[in-house]
């Protein structure tokens, strides 16, 4: 069978003041899977996110992504292992002095793409949040709504393995959430394994898929799936 | 409405391997996209795709913020044309020292009771010597009358009943012994000859020059030194300020896969080019001020029969300048940017 995308083994993790935001996290997602991760306000569903995209380390267990333990790769390899995976925010962290398409290509950008390729991708990409009429504008004169699709086509322009949604729809209103969630829904449609936290329990209910839920920083699944 | 959501998500809609067999198609799509798609630069294109826009970049930072990146430019500017000003100085003290014509010499006084032939004979021995440029032999009439050329005194005053003046004999070394040190030694030499009442050194003028430029050097060492500290801290704090105005950007770029050499990148450019327009303004400066003094040091040589004007910078000089100026702006910025972008948290 398909081996695990994501691999949390006894994961701990301990902040510097103390707090022990995860405790002994176990858990896989396969390649292509989509899995909400529910919780109150504070039960640890960032620190979760932050460990997988290296942007903070666990304090204890191993974390497997793409069968790379990560514990295995230094600070200098993190950008490079970063490329591999999108993430988004609940606000669109977009950069205003560039237009939409600027925005989009940055990640190519960095890795160092052609500039036709660059044009190729960021189009494909912006299609697939239906913007590809807004490549021009600025980010500041879009809703909301095409602002957070601005930052998902950003955060997929790089075909990622792994997406990362940190309360995506966290200011949008019930319809334009529900726009956000069948665009995760199209990619993970084409295998991208995708892990959205939330704690909008409305959204959950209206998309049927595994559901992690943390409580103080334990994690378990959902029994009714 | 909840146990109807409930009921529909307990069907395995969700279950991954259903869903791709579903999918099948799409995802071969995916794929064929996909081999086509990642066309990477190669490294040397790539360096030099990210050199490029690391400038543009940075032009864009320096420009964005124009009357900070100006008092930057200026401070660096001024702080780099004190040194360079000294220096200049210094220069043109040394080169116009040399055509004054008031060549250092040792004056002999000679014991009273030497005749003229034996005087000649000592005359002849100086000249043979390697290191004696020229003598000039003042008898005592001739010291007499000069002296009462000169004098203000009442003539009758100075009807003595004999000539109270000794032969003197002014001693001129060649070129490469008229500096203080080989001046004192054959002074030295001289007072110890016995038929010398008194060698004394005739080069109080360019004494006190050499001592002064001597201060100048060391002071200007010290001051560049001081001030090229300055120039860092500067820069390190434009930069600094700017990382702060970037900060979004930077966050964002680590984010999505920008490694710290990319993301300081900019900044470190940035410090180059306000050490380069630091440099550029110190030769303004610098040129501005000869042309200003230029007059009135010609006037001044004019005094001496010197024909000579300041000399401003070369080629060579210039180049020196803006090479100090851009390797501070780029060690400034370097470790300023890497230090904050490394510490940087997410
Ligand atoms: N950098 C940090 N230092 C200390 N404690 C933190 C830090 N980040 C988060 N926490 C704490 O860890 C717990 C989990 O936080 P977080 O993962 O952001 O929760 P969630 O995203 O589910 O709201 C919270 O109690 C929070 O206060
Ligand atoms: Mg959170």
């Amino acid at each position: 069978m398909s081996e695990p995308v994501i691999h949390f083994d006894h994961v701990r993790k301990r902040y510097q003041n103390g707090h022990e935001a995860l405790r002994d996290v176990c858990f896989s997602m396969e390649r292509g899977e989509l899995a909400f991760l529910t919780g109150h306000s504070g039960a640890g569903k960032s620190t979760l996110l932050k460990l997988i995209a290296m942007i903070d380390r666990p304090s204890g267990g191993s974390i497997i992504i793409e069968n790379r333990n990560l514990s295995g790769i230094s600070n200098w390899q993190i950008p490079y292992f970063r490329r591999r995976i999108g993430i988004i925010f609940q606000n669109p962290t977009l950069l205003n002095d560039r237009n939409v398409f600027e925005n989009v290509a940055l990640p190519l950008l960095i890795s160092g793409y052609k500039s036709e390729d660059i044009r190729r991708r960021v189009r494909a990409a912006l299609d697939q949040v239906s913007l590809l009429d807004k490549e021009k504008s600025t980010p500041l004169a879009l809703s909301g709504g095409e602002q957070q699709r601005v930052g998902i086509a950003r955060a997929i322009v790089n075909k990622p393995a792994v997406i990362l949604a940190d309360e995506p729809t966290g200011n949008l209103d019930p319809e334009l959430s529900v726009d956000i969630m069948n665009i995760f829904r199209r990619f993970n449609q084409v295998g991208v394994t995708t892990l959205v936290a939330t704690h909008d329990v409305e959204l959950v209910r209206e998309f049927p898929y595994r559901r992690l839920i943390l409580r103080d920083g334990i994690l378990s699944e959902a029994p009714d799936l | 409405m909840k146990r109807h959501h409930r009921r529909r998500g307990a069907t395995p809609i969700s279950s991954n391997p259903k869903q791709k067999t579903d999918e099948t198609d799409q995802n071969t799509r995916q794929k064929s996209v996909n081999q086509k798609g990642v066309q990477r630069h190669n490294s040397l294109a790539l360096y030099f795709q990210q050199h490029h826009q690391a400038i543009k970049y940075a032009l864009q930072r320096v420009f964005h913020s124009k009357s900070a990146s100006i008092m930057t430019i200026l401070v660096i500017g001024i702080a780099l044309s004190l040194p360079l000003g000294l220096h200049v100085l210094i220069k043109n003290t040394l080169m116009l020292s040399k055509g004054v014509e008031d060549r250092p010499s040792i004056t002999l006084f000679l014991m009273e009771t030497k005749t003229n032939t034996w005087v000649k004979r000592l005359e002849n021995r100086l000249v043979k010597r390697e290191d004696i440029d020229s003598v000039k032999v003042i008898d005592p009439e001739q010291a007499l009358a000069e002296f009462q050329d000169y004098s203000d005194l009442n003539p009758d005053f100075l009807k003595l009943p004999h000539n109270p003046l000794p032969y003197v004999i002014e001693v001129y070394p060649k070129l490469d012994q008229q500096d203080f040190s080989n001046m004192e030694k054959l002074q030295a030499e001289f007072q110890g000859w016995p038929e010398v009442h008194l060698a004394q050194l005739d080069m109080l003028w360019l004494q006190r020059l050499y001592a002064i430029v001597s201060i100048l050097k060391s002071s200007s060492n010290l001051i560049s030194a001081l001030l090229a500290m300055g120039v860092l801290l500067i820069i390190g704090n434009t930069i600094r300020l700017m990382s702060q105005a970037y900060s979004e950007e930077i966050r964002i770029s680590k984010l999505v896969g920008a490694t710290n050499a990319y993301v300081s990148r900019p900044f470190i450019y940035s410090g180059l080019m306000y050490g380069f327009l630091g440099g550029i303004c110190a030769i303004v400066i610098i040129g501005f001020a000869v042309i200003l003094i230029n007059p009135s040091v010609q006037r001044l040589l004019s005094l001496y029969n010197n024909e000579r004007s300041l000399i401003g910078l070369n080629m060579s000089e210039i180049s020196i300048v803006l090479a100090i100026g851009m390797s501070l702006g780029l060690f400034g910025a370097w470790v300023t940017a890497r230090n904050i972008i490394t510490k940087f948290s997410l």
